[in-house]
């Protein structure tokens, strides 16, 4: 059965935008597209793609699995161009992260497309007078075109074009405010953030190609296991980097961090995480579309995507980032005071919560996460760009409070998004937002990964691994998962471990994920548990003291904008609440609070059997659930083995009440406004130092400008110096020398040396010109122009000349012909 | 019409526009120039259809070639100079390329009236028509005298045109550019005769034909043996050098390559299209042609060393170009850096790097003339070019703001543009250079390092985009025009160009991958007989 | 009486040639140069018919003559029309202040 309709389906929804943004890109600024026309074209493209992403999300729900892998398999690619001998196609990658992400991205752009209507009618004009409404509008359909094209792409390259284009409309839109400086320098820094992963991207990319020969993403992965089972390929290879020896496994590694360096850039992860506190010069709604729920989330997609080709050791190091980000930029966002960048530095964490879940292999819940992340991050976004608006640009909620009497509908959906992303719920039981399940599942993995896994494993498959005592020793685990490649026998024996891991992923793939594959699954799944380096117990503590910060932070800032008494009265006097704008934000809250557990969740899940794509992910629970298992709370009602206590219920309780004391905390703490926080942080030594500290973010930011910036564009300054003046004046010895030769006489060379650049070879061919026209110079004296001086020379020459042939024709045959013809 | 008649004409045409515009009255010379050359941009479109699935050129090399008219020009004893033309796939997308170009080229010197030297018309486009006449014949010809001949008739014409219709300092500017061409120029004369009598010693009767050059086994086997010396030196290498300094100077590479910032900042707006667009890509097809597919043993031994002056220029470029403050020398930079990745591409000797290196010429063929015209377009209005002065072009020139977003970006190599594809390739390429030639260590360093010049581009671009079109609205420029029809006339084919090639590059790399793998295969075989030599 | 034979011809040429050379040296005069000119011409001429007469007995050197004469007839007219010009410019045919063409 060929049915392609789901990818016309999609296919269609990623052209509209475009479309969209092309008719408003030529024919914006005219007469008939006046400033609604241009809004209502973007809003019908976005919506129709919504509608066709409802029709096939539908659709696909109602398949059953075999259908799906069929669907999946048989997806059409057409070819573009060839790459050396390797096909690079464009297709659709047809499955349910696909599917979940692209209703994700257009059910949230159409409601963002909506608020902006009102948004920008009183923002357009900042921009030079002019009305760029029309711009907004068009940048917004390139954005949707190329992020539905990243979600869609099945195509490494795409992939990456997509995620370039995406990095542009991001940078378009950051500076959308162009002729103001900060809003140009934002959208440049975050490109060029942006550029630097990118740069790692292109490493990884190029690996994968060198060594799987394809940029299919599931042909890559089904590429890599086999070279892992096969101990050939990448796994047999080594390459030389500045003569350090990469080989094996380090290089496979490599290459996964290489990729993850582009999401570093995209999902901006420690140390590329600068630009996106920067990006919220941006006009509001796009600092809700681009930069909290769809493209920051595209690194994590990206990493989910190419899941299967991380090794163990890659895995460790981005959980080992995502740990740090998280940490990091919780703590800053405690002493924020601009709304935007509390929000902005809240994204961070998450999308550091995100990214450490991938790291410890929380495939599904870390997609959760995303998912649930971009629902209550977007509505509050929007919420806040309810608030600039309403309090004429102001942004510092130290000048707020009390604006729930002015904008009731913005504080209570905001104080949804508040919960949402504190983990509001109900330990134990299925009550709870979104955030609540999907912070949990991640850190209940972390957990399994810190404590409990290895002595599981070694406990329920000791028979067969009886042979490897490294299991649980965290120190030289990698060397030990590396000392395994290589070996032959060793790969070749099932016992092997790291063997294993793959050859599950590949076992699945062609199993495509249901029926009988799982029975003996179970066993070699354990075995992956058991391969997984060890956690350090830090990468388990400090995500869970985050969970306490989280709610914090979010409640003060809810608090201080909504609650108690308004502090400057100008402000709260003329904040209003825009009637157009509260349809976005309802239907964000009701997607919060309903969509995003018991759509989303099983979806994933799904998306995870269904492609193979995560064999590690479902490990820990020891047994293999069905997706239809799954809607009964996935980690908190886990068994690991008969008669085992569930950890997972206490761990279920100590992140679970998290939200409550996080928000009890900062409601006591502001209740009458910052004040009391203010001479807390003055009487408490040290205290100051780290507010301090925290308010320069760490001065990771100063670093950056004073090494990096400054320095590039010194060593730029450098090398043009360098240019003109060094080689220049070496080179003028060299020429100088070359003057010396035979010249002494006449006019300096018109032309000088003059302070450009010049290179070595520019002297001397300037000295071999300047001795040409020396010597002309010396001949150009008979040159008087004077007749009579060239009829001398001429009669001279010719003179000279006759003596020649005289005294030459003396001796020889010549002289017959003279006296041969005189004689006649 | 058939194919090498069509050729022929479009090599020529141009030399019956300059007859023409030398006859008639100096205010129709840019009329006759402007339909000279899109007459011969269209007659080079009609050898499309003969070409257009590129199979044409799929045969093995030599014997590939099309449109071809190949007759005794000049005979005298054992010297056999012929008229030998053709094209295949390394020719044929850069004759249409080249028309294009000049087209554009010429009807951007529509204003001449205009221009602070607007003196001699009918010179200045002779001279262009001159001028194009030479870059046909470089391309197309097979026969390395005749190519030598071509490469020479352009030489003059362009020193001129910097010289005479140039800026402030256009005389230095012109004869820089033409001592460095010209002591290019005789190396390169050097080899022609050594490489003639070299391949009088195999076959008995010397030729001048490249193909024959590359592909008749006794010619190979002389001029790569190891054992054939020349002044001392491995013959092949030797040559090889000599060639390459020839090409490298015209590429240009570090550090050869001071002539041409100085050369496109006193050049006219036309003439920096030209010298960018087309000039520059002689020298790499310069390799392309005769360098590598004659001497691939050189080629592979020295591979290290250009690889290294790829790179060098890539960053040295990007550098350069974060220090400059002048807008066209920036862009005249930049073309260095992009050149870079060129011949990168090039020296890795793989379909890979071949492929990204030929696209990479054509997509830097439609960006940097893209990119100088922009640039011309802003020095018509404001008269200088100090990017520091500019700023909020895009709020009063809202088209040209965005048209120049394009082409910059398309120069930075973003996705979904024409630049992209020729880098991605190249870089690519080169980390997988190693799985061709195993002795290749060192290419995943070099493409790393390659790579980095990707966030360095993107540096200099975004910079001089902020402070020239970025920034609030500025009153010195309040009476600045957008675009006018002949320059968003101009700009369109370029910019349809640069999204087509960067959109389906299929169409653009079916051209040339037939004959890039028939070469490849050629060095292939030549190479592999001197090692089989060697060995027995 | 001693016969006229091809050496009478060529010293007499040589003669006049050398005049006339002597005479486009010496002369400031414009029109002298024009003559001096017009003696080295002849001095060619009175060389090519001898030659065909005694040496080749062909008539080619006096058709070469015949083509000489024209030309120097042709110049002598065109360098009329210069000194006309020249003098016009400098109300003088002194070809001394003629420099300009100085290097």
């Amino acid at each position: 059965m060929e049915n392609h309709t789901f990818e016309i389906c999609l296919a269609l929804g990623v052209v509209i935008p475009l479309i969209s943004f092309t008719i408003l890109a030529f024919f914006g600024a005219n007469a008939p597209f006046g400033k609604p026309r241009a809004a209502y074209l973007a809003l019908g493209a976005i919506a129709s793609s919504c509608l066709l992403a409802t029709y096939v999300l539908i659709s696909w729900y109602g398949l059953s699995l075999e259908q799906k892998a069929q669907l999946t398999q048989e997806a059409f690619r057409y070819h573009w161009a060839d790459f050396g001998s390797i096909s690079i196609d464009v297709g659709v990658k047809l499955d349910s992260l696909t599917i979940i992400m692209y209703f994700m991205v257009t059910f949230i752009a159409s409601f963002i497309h909506l608020f902006s209507i009102g948004y920008m009618a009183g923002h357009s004009d900042e921009v030079g007078g002019e009305c760029k409404f029309h711009r907004f509008f068009a940048y917004l359909g390139l954005f949707c075109f190329s992020m539905l094209g990243l979600v869609i792409s099945s195509s490494l390259l795409f992939l990456f074009i997509f995620w370039e284009l995406v990095g542009l409309c991001s940078y378009l839109l950051i500076g959308f405010y162009f002729d103001k400086k900060f809003a140009s320098d934002a959208g440049m820094k975050a490109f060029i953030t942006n550029r630097v992963g990118d740069f790692g991207f292109i490493i990884g990319l190029a690996l994968v190609v060198m060594y799987t020969k394809t940029f299919d993403l599931d042909a890559a992965a089904d590429a890599f296991a086999q070279q892992f089972n096969a101990g050939t390929g990448i796994f047999a290879a080594s390459i030389d980097l500045f003569g350090w020896h990469v080989s094996g496994l380090t290089l496979a590694t490599l290459m996964g961090v290489g990729l993850f360096c582009g999401a570093m850039g995209k999902s901006a992860q420690f140390p590329l995480h600068v630009w996106l506190p920067d990006a919220m010069a941006g006009p509001t709604p796009v600092s809700a579309l681009i930069h909290a729920a769809t493209m920051v989330a595209a690194g994590v997609y990206l990493v989910a995507r190419v899941f299967r080709l991380l090794t163990p050791d890659a895995q460790f190091v981005i959980a080992v980032i995502g740990c740090i980000t998280l940490t990091m930029t919780a703590l800053i966002a405690i002493v924020q005071k601009d709304i935007k960048k509390i929000l902005a530095y809240s994204t961070l964490s998450q999308l550091g919560y995100m990214v450490f879940g991938l790291g410890v292999g929380a495939w599904t819940a870390a997609l959760f996460h995303l998912m649930t992340h971009a629902f209550f991050k977007a509505m509050l976004f929007l919420g806040s760009g309810q608030v600039i608006e309403g309090c004429h640009h102001e942004k510092n909620i130290m000048n707020m409070g009390g604006l729930r009497k002015k904008m009731p509908v913005t504080c209570w959906t905001f104080f949804i998004g508040v919960l949402a992303i504190a983990g509001f719920g109900i330990p134990g039981t299925h009550i709870g937002l979104g955030g609540f399940f999907s912070k949990d599942e991640i850190l209940a993995v972390a957990y399994e990964r810190a404590f409990n896994m290895h002595a599981e494993a070694h406990g329920e498959s000791g028979d067969s691994h009886g042979d490897n005592d490294n299991h649980g020793d965290t120190d030289d685990h990698g060397s030990h998962v590396r000392a395994d490649v290589g070996d032959n026998v060793q790969l070749a024996s099932a016992g092997s471990n790291t063997t294993a891991l793959l050859a599950v992923q590949s076992a699945n793939a062609m199993a495509s994920g249901e029926g009988g594959g799982h029975a003996n699954g179970t066993q070699a799944k354990m075995d992956i548990a058991a391969t997984l380096p060890q956690l350090p117990k830090w990468m388990f503590w400090l995500p869970i003291i985050i969970a306490y910060v989280t709610p914090f932070y979010m409640m003060r800032c809810w608090w201080l904008t909504f609650m108690g008494k308004p502090r400057d009265q100008h402000v709260y006097d003329h904040a209003h609440e825009s009637k157009l704008m509260y349809i976005p934000l309802v239907v964000l809250a009701v997607g919060t609070v309903y969509c995003s557990y018991w759509v989303f969740r099983p979806m994933i899940s799904q998306a995870s059997e269904v492609a193979a794509n995560a064999p590690a992910v479902v490990a820990f629970d020891g047994k293999i659930h069905d997706y239809s298992e799954i809607p009964t709370h996935a980690m908190m009602t886990l068994t690991h083995g008969e008669g085992m206590v569930n950890p997972h219920t206490a761990l279920a309780y100590i992140v679970g009440i998290s939200w409550l004391i996080g928000m009890l905390f900062a409601a006591i703490l502001y209740w009458n406004g910052p004040k009391l926080a203010g001479r807390i942080k003055d009487a408490v030594p040290g205290l100051a130092f780290l507010h301090k500290t925290l308010e320069n973010r760490l001065y990771i930011d100063h670093v950056y400008d004073f090494i990096l910036v400054e320095g590039v564009k010194t060593l730029g300054r450098l090398w043009g110096w360098f240019d003109t003046n060094v080689i220049d004046n070496f080179v003028d010895l060299v020429a100088y020398a070359a003057k010396g030769i035979g010249v002494t006489t006449g006019r300096q060379l018109d032309m000088g040396v003059e302070k450009g650049d010049i290179g070595l070879v520019d002297n001397i061919a300037n000295a071999i010109a300047w001795i040409t026209y020396s010597t002309g110079s010396g001949l150009r004296r008979p040159q008087n122009g004077r007749i009579r001086t060239y009829v001398l020379l001429t009669a001279g020459a010719a003179g000279i000349a006759l003596l020649f042939v005289l005294i030459w024709s003396m001796s020889s045959d010549a002289t017959e012909v003279i006296s041969a013809a005189s004689a006649q | 019409m058939d194919a090498s008649s069509i050729l022929n004409f479009v090599i020529f045409g141009p030399l019956i526009g300059m007859v023409l515009v030398l006859i008639a009255p100096s205010q129709y010379a840019k009329h006759i120039t402007v339909g000279t050359s899109l007459v011969v941009f269209f007659l080079s479109l009609m050898l499309f259809p003969n070409f257009l699935n590129g199979s044409a050129f799929d045969g093995a090399y030599g014997e590939n070639m099309q449109a071809v008219t190949q007759i005794d020009w000049i005979s005298v004893a054992s010297l056999k100079i012929q008229y030998y033309v053709g094209l295949d796939g390394l020719s044929f997308a850069l004759i249409i390329l080249t028309t294009l170009v000049m087209s554009l080229a010429a009807a951007t010197s529509w204003n001449f009236e205009t221009w602070k030297v607007n003196k001699g018309a009918k010179g200045y486009f002779a001279l262009f028509l001159l001028l194009e006449t030479g870059v046909l014949g470089t391309f197309a010809s097979l026969d390395f005298f005749l190519f030598y001949i071509f490469w020479e008739v352009m030489l003059l014409p362009m020193y001129f045109l910097i010289g005479v219709w140039g800026g402030a300092r256009k005389e230095y500017a012109a004869i820089k550019f033409f001592i460095y061409t010209l002591a290019g120029s005789v190396l390169m004369l050097v080899a022609l005769l050594a490489m003639f009598f070299s391949s009088a010693d195999a076959t008995g009767t010397g030729t001048f034909n490249l193909l024959e050059y590359a592909t008749n086994p006794a010619i190979t086997a002389n001029f790569n043996d190891p054992a054939h010396m020349f002044l001392g030196f491995n013959f092949g290498q030797v040559m090889f050098i000599f060639l390459f300094i020839g090409f490298m100077i015209k590429v240009p590479l570090f550090p050869f390559h001071t002539w041409l910032p100085l050369a496109h900042v006193e050049a006219p707006t036309p003439i920096s299209m030209i010298l960018a667009g087309v000039l520059l890509k002689l020298g790499a097809y310069g390799f392309l042609r005769v360098c590598y597919p004659i001497f691939p043993t050189a080629a592979m031994d020295l591979s290290f060393l250009i690889a290294t002056l790829g790179v060098v220029n890539i960053i040295y470029g990007a550098f350069c170009c974060l220090a400059q403050t002048d807008f066209k020398r920036l862009v005249a930079y930049s073309s260095i850096s992009h050149m870079g990745y060129v011949v990168l591409g090039i020296a890795v000797m793989t379909d890979i790097g071949y492929q990204g290196a030929m696209f990479q010429i054509l997509a830097h063929g439609i960006s940097s003339p893209m990119c100088f015209f922009l640039v011309g377009v802003i020095y018509d209005r404001a008269h200088h070019r100090e990017i520091n002065r500019f700023g909020g072009l895009w709020l009063q020139m809202p088209k040209y703001g965005s048209l120049a977003t394009l082409g910059f970006f398309a120069s930075l190599g973003l996705p979904g543009l024409c630049g992209f594809i020729g880098e991605i390739w190249v870089l690519l390429g080169t980390f997988n250079a190693q799985a061709t030639h195993s002795e290749m260590t060192w290419a995943p360093a070099m493409a790393v390092v390659a790579a980095f010049g990707v966030v360095l581009t993107a540096a200099y671009i975004l910079w001089m985009i902020q402070r020239v079109y970025l920034g609030e609205r500025r009153e010195e420029y309040a009476g600045f025009k957008d675009v006018t029809a002949r320059e968003t006339a101009i700009l369109f084919p370029m910019a349809v160009l640069a999204i087509f090639m960067g959109i389906l590059p299929g169409y653009t790399f079916q051209l040339m991958n037939g004959t890039i793998d028939a070469v490849l295969k050629a060095m292939h075989v030549s190479s592999d007989a001197i090692a089989m030599a060697i060995g027995g | 009486m001693l016969a006229v034979g091809l050496q009478h011809y060529l010293i007499l040429s040589a003669m006049l040639f050398s005049l006339g050379v002597l005479c486009m040296a010496t002369k400031r005069n414009a029109i002298g140069i024009l003559i001096g000119v017009e003696l080295v011409l002849n001095s060619a001429n009175l060389n090519l018919v001898a030659f065909s007469k005694y040496q080749t007995g062909t008539g080619d050197g006096h058709i070469f003559a015949v083509f000489v004469i024209l030309l120097a007839a042709a110049e002598a007219a065109l360098a009329i029309a210069i000194f006309m010009n020249f003098y016009n410019n400098v109300r003088t045919i002194d070809v001394d202040r003629g420099d300009e063409l100085r290097g």
